[in-house]
């Protein structure tokens, strides 16, 4: 019986694993079929964590998908080679990227549209939608009625969105102060502050909850 | 593992002190906020769940090598082979044209000094000349 000795080494960023008597250099083929299961592993990891913000943070689902997919794809044609550690901080700081695109596509589009339909519009309505919709219930009556996630989301979504994205990534994700400013592009301070103010907001719309 | 996975996760969250440096009315408010969101994901429906890896399987295999920057260097050569095969059959059917002898007889009119007058009105003249 012979003694099989692994070689461990690194190659751009993969751990790779080879027999002592092995001397071959992995082939370009094989590193490449290593890093795309890296990738997918990470994106497997992720993937529903950053829909789920996306969703929260655009409310509604194609955009989200439409985040996500752009997301990946970035990360994978533009940091596809960096080290597994970095993979993730880059991933957020792609997502929040997207999901702050959007919202300044949406806020102009919302601003032109109020511009050029907004006599119009309050011409046309006849004062319905100003009342309150009987079937719509705050946090709390949501809260009452399944006593989980959807009050949860409800008071998540009504959060300004920097506090809400601040709030994931730090209570979620598990990232520090430093790391959620660089993925946020903010200070730290600020983080901080975002992070503070959602804190309270949220504890006082799930008191009941906890 | 990523460094998302909980484990690591929860070392982080001691190191940055997102949960441990809250106060214990906190503590439980982000914990019971953690377990609803990762409920939530892990009752995301079978739809969102399939387009979800559709989307992964699409971006990873973009790292992949593509077929058409195999086929760069690969149609680069058949494209210029055509090329070459393309100006040398036009060549030589265009020297078999002009070589011909109608082209020749062509090429003599034009090249000569007598007047296309002549030529022009060739039918008459034949005409005239059999009756």
């Amino acid at each position: 019986m012979t003694d099989t000795v692994l070689n461990i080494s690194h190659h751009d960023g993969l751990l790779m694993l080879r027999n002592n008597d092995d001397q071959a250099e992995p082939s370009a083929e094989s590193m490449q079929a290593a890093r795309q299961r890296l990738l997918d592993r990470f994106l497997a990891g992720v993937e529903k964590r950053a829909y789920r913000m996306a969703v929260l943070a655009t409310g509604n689902q194609d955009e989200a998908f439409d985040i996500v997919q752009d997301a990946m794809l970035k990360l994978v044609e533009n940091y596809g080679n960096k080290a597994e550690s970095d993979l993730a901080p880059l991933f957020y700081c792609i997502l929040q990227s997207r999901i702050r695109d959007w919202y300044r596509r949406s806020s102009v589009r919302n601003r032109l549209r109020s511009w050029l339909h907004g006599d119009d519009e309050d011409d046309d309505s006849d004062g319905l939608d100003q009342q309150p919709d009987p079937a719509a219930r705050t946090p709390e009556e949501l809260l009452a009625a399944h006593g989980g996630i959807m009050a949860l989301e409800a008071a998540l979504v009504k959060l300004p969105l920097r506090q809400q994205q601040v709030f994931l990534l730090r209570a979620w994700e598990g990232l520090d102060v430093k790391e959620t400013a660089q993925i946020m592009q903010c200070a730290q301070g600020s983080v901080k502050t975002h992070y503070s103010r959602a804190l309270v907001t949220l504890r006082e719309k799930l008191r009941d909850h906890v | 593992m990523t460094n998302f996975n909980k484990t690591e996760q929860s070392s982080r969250e001691l190191e940055s002190g997102a949960a441990c440096a809250a106060p214990d009315h906190d503590v439980a408010l982000l914990t019971a906020v953690r377990k609803e969101l990762d409920q939530s994901c892990a009752a995301l429906d079978g739809y969102t769940l399939s387009r979800l890896h559709r989307m992964r399987v699409a971006a990873v295999a973009k790292r992949g090598p593509r077929l058409s920057r195999l086929l760069v260097p690969f149609g680069g050569l058949v494209t210029a082979f055509a090329l070459v095969v393309a100006v040398s059959v036009g060549w030589n059917a265009r020297k078999a044209e002009t070589s011909s002898p109608a082209a020749m007889e062509d090429m003599e009119i034009l090249a000569g000094n007598e007047a296309l007058d002549l030529y022009a009105d060739y039918d008459f003249y034949q005409w005239l000349a059999q009756d």
